[in-house]
């Protein structure tokens, strides 16, 4: 079925045109969930709500003003803000910088990890960082918007942004040490 | 994702690389199946059902409307007022063979513009009484059975709620007159058999010589001049008050089935895409309103729109009048998406296989009497099934049935013992020297259908049918 066949079906309550949305975009939006949210199961809560209020709205969607894979990640993204809002969990400017160690990544290593371990490394940010990395770097909106969705000011949104990164780097660094040092073992065992 | 420049080349990696196009990739990024299942609930339907509910019920009735009025029927008459109106009826008499013209005068009722036709003697009663049936046709009040697709409405009066036709239409309550008849009636079946073409009016199943007969007879009249007849008064009077044959249907239907489906796509299971295209082949078997038993064998076929049905089908008449039907049932149903329902159509055809052999020594006329009927029976309705959470699942069925009598074979041997008389029927066609056939003009009939049934899924594919025509 094409795309406006799904949501005229939708629209008229067809069930098929409707499982046929969820099926088409459900990889899409949970991914975005998890990016978001700490753990699988909020996650897919929020895949739940959120698809929810994208059956609700459609009507409210206009072909016009963007693709409906940018309209249904949109309604997601807020659907995941709610939850966190909900749960206290979003920036909080008082949030304690532990930062002892910013020495630099040559950040090409992480072109050779998966979607799934990037989407890891992400997961093990604090939330208020990982808000804003993934609204600035995945999302792409800007510090402007996202101060604004948060309610934060521009430089903390960039602050935010920096930390994120240079915390993302670290990890890998971690890892990366803790697999050398691991191989230097096995190779003083033998 | 909204494009930008990248920062750096931390930036540009994970923009890259989580803005897939969200093909599932080992699980990770799939959520649980319970999602759905949580979602489904919330899914906008409902008023749109409701609306179309309505809607279809507004068609059903408009339908219902459209059917009444085409059939002529009245079938909520009141019993106790026909009877009183058929016993206020003037009744014509059955002639006399030797009876003299006065005496006819008292016996009969002509129409009032056609004084000619009164006979003079009775010599000339057959060509009265051809004319008279020619003069009447029109008055005549018959009613359809199950092998004549005709119906002829009376102009004068739609009677069919009275006594007499409550009686006629019981062929055999009817044909036990005509079984044991008495001289007079034997008479009057040979002067119409000389003075007509019309082979149908000899025929033990003629609505129309049904009528006549009853129109031409009164019940005291039987009773005192056709002391052969088992009919009586009370006979009649507990035919009148009979109730309707059952119309309740009771239908197990079941088989297994085969399913298509393409070549397997890369990735979870979840995501396959499974045809809908479904092969079934079962077999039915049906106790209907006739308390027939049924039973059709065949192919089935379905997709997400159509199902078509192919199937053999053998009727077998409980009732022992060795009654017969072997047809080949070809069903098209169109699903229609929004309505939950089905637009049904059929095209049966038919064999409808009777004999009827009348013989015995009381019995001063012999009829040896067979006929086969091949009929096109094209029924067509809306069915809407009610969505219930059990396996028990109510429909409404409403349309309208066709039926095209394609031809017949009859074959009639008639001989009168009275008058010492063998009456043939000649024909185009001939079996052997003993019997000849005869054939009837195709008819067209319409009838409304409006049923209300239920649904038992013993699994996905064997069903039980429980249906009553309405």
């Amino acid at each position: 079925m094409r795309e406006d066949q799904i949501i005229r079906g939708c629209l008229k309550g067809k069930y098929d045109c409707q499982r046929a949305l969820y099926d088409l975009h459900r990889v899409s939006m949970f991914m975005l969930c998890i990016r978001y949210m700490p753990t699988r199961e909020d996650a897919e809560d929020v895949l739940q709500e959120g698809f929810i209020k994208i059956y609700r709205d459609l009507h409210q969607y206009n072909p016009e003003r963007g693709t409906l894979h940018a309209w249904m990640r949109r309604v997601m993204l807020n659907t995941a803000l709610q939850h966190l809002r909900a749960k206290k969990h979003l920036i909080s400017p008082l949030e304690i910088e532990n930062f002892a160690d910013l020495h630099p990544v040559n950040d090409d290593v992480f072109s050779d990890m998966t979607a799934k371990e990037l989407t890891a490394l992400i997961q093990q940010l604090p939330t208020g960082y990982r808000v804003v990395f993934n609204m600035y770097v995945v999302e792409g909106y800007s510090h402007q918007e996202i101060a604004g969705e948060l309610e934060i000011s521009i430089n903390t949104s960039k602050s935010q942004l920096f930390k994120a990164k240079a915390m993302l780097r670290k990890q890998v660094k971690q890892i990366f040490a803790t697999a050398d040092a691991e191989y230097e073992n096995t190779e003083l065992q033998r | 994702m909204k494009t930008r420049n990248y920062n750096d080349r931390l930036e540009e990696i994970f923009a890259q690389k989580l803005n897939n196009d969200g093909i599932a990739d080992d699980f990770w990024n799939l959520p649980s199946p319970e999602v759905w299942t949580a979602i489904e609930p919330y899914l906008p339907q409902q008023k749109k059902r409701k609306v179309l509910f309505w809607w279809f019920f507004s068609g059903t009735f408009l339908l219902l409307g459209f059917w009444w009025v085409l059939s002529g029927r009245h079938v909520w008459g009141n019993l106790q007022q026909a009877n009183n109106q058929a016993n206020s009826d003037k009744q014509q008499m059955v002639l006399m063979k030797d009876t003299t013209t006065d005496a006819l005068q008292g016996f009969f009722e002509f129409p009032s513009n056609n004084s000619s036709l009164q006979p003079k003697n009775s010599a000339e009663l057959g060509f009265t009484l051809k004319n008279l049936l020619s003069e009447q046709q029109e008055h005549v009040v018959a009613k359809p059975n199950s092998n004549d697709a005709s119906t002829i409405v009376s102009r004068q009066s739609v009677r069919e709620n009275t006594l007499e036709t409550i009686v006629a239409k019981d062929a055999l309550s009817v044909s036990e007159i005509l079984l044991n008849p008495s001289q007079d009636t034997s008479y009057l079946l040979s002067a119409i058999s000389a003075n007509t073409k019309d082979t149908s009016l000899v025929r033990m199943e003629s609505p129309r010589l049904q009528t006549l007969l009853i129109q031409h007879t009164n019940i005291p009249f039987l009773e005192n001049k056709l002391p052969h007849a088992e009919v009586s008064t009370s006979s009649l009077e507990q035919v009148a008050t009979q109730e309707n044959p059952s119309r309740w249907m009771v239908e197990v239907s079941g088989g297994d089935f085969l399913r298509l489906n393409p070549p397997h796509l890369p990735g979870p299971s979840d995501l396959k895409l499974i045809n809908n295209h479904t092969f079934f082949a079962g077999v039915q078997i049906a106790r209907n309103w006739k308390e027939n038993w049924n039973l059709g064998v065949g192919l089935y076929y379905a997709s997400v729109r159509f199902d078509a049905n192919y199937h053999f089908n053998f009727e077998y008449s409980k009732s022992g009048e060795q009654q017969t039907a072997l047809g080949l049932v070809n069903e098209y149903a169109y699903k229609l998406p929004s309505l939950a329902s089905t637009l049904d159509t059929r095209v049966l055809l038919v064999r409808d296989a009777q004999q009827n052999i009348q013989e015995g020594s009381d019995i001063p006329i012999e009829m040896n009497l067979s006929h086969s009927l091949t009929y096109v029976s094209i029924p067509t309705y809306l069915a809407y099934e009610f969505n219930t959470p059990t396996r028990w699942k109510p429909y409404l069925k409403t349309g309208l049935w066709s039926h095209l009598l394609v031809g017949t074979l009859e074959t009639v041997h008639t001989s009168t013992v009275s008058h010492h008389e063998q009456v043939t029927h000649h024909s185009s066609s001939v079996m052997n020297e003993d019997n000849e056939q005869t054939i009837t003009p195709r008819r067209i009939a319409l009838d409304g259908l409006l049923a209300l049934g239920l649904k038992y899924y013993l699994t996905k594919t064997n069903i039980i049918f429980l249906q009553n025509l309405l």
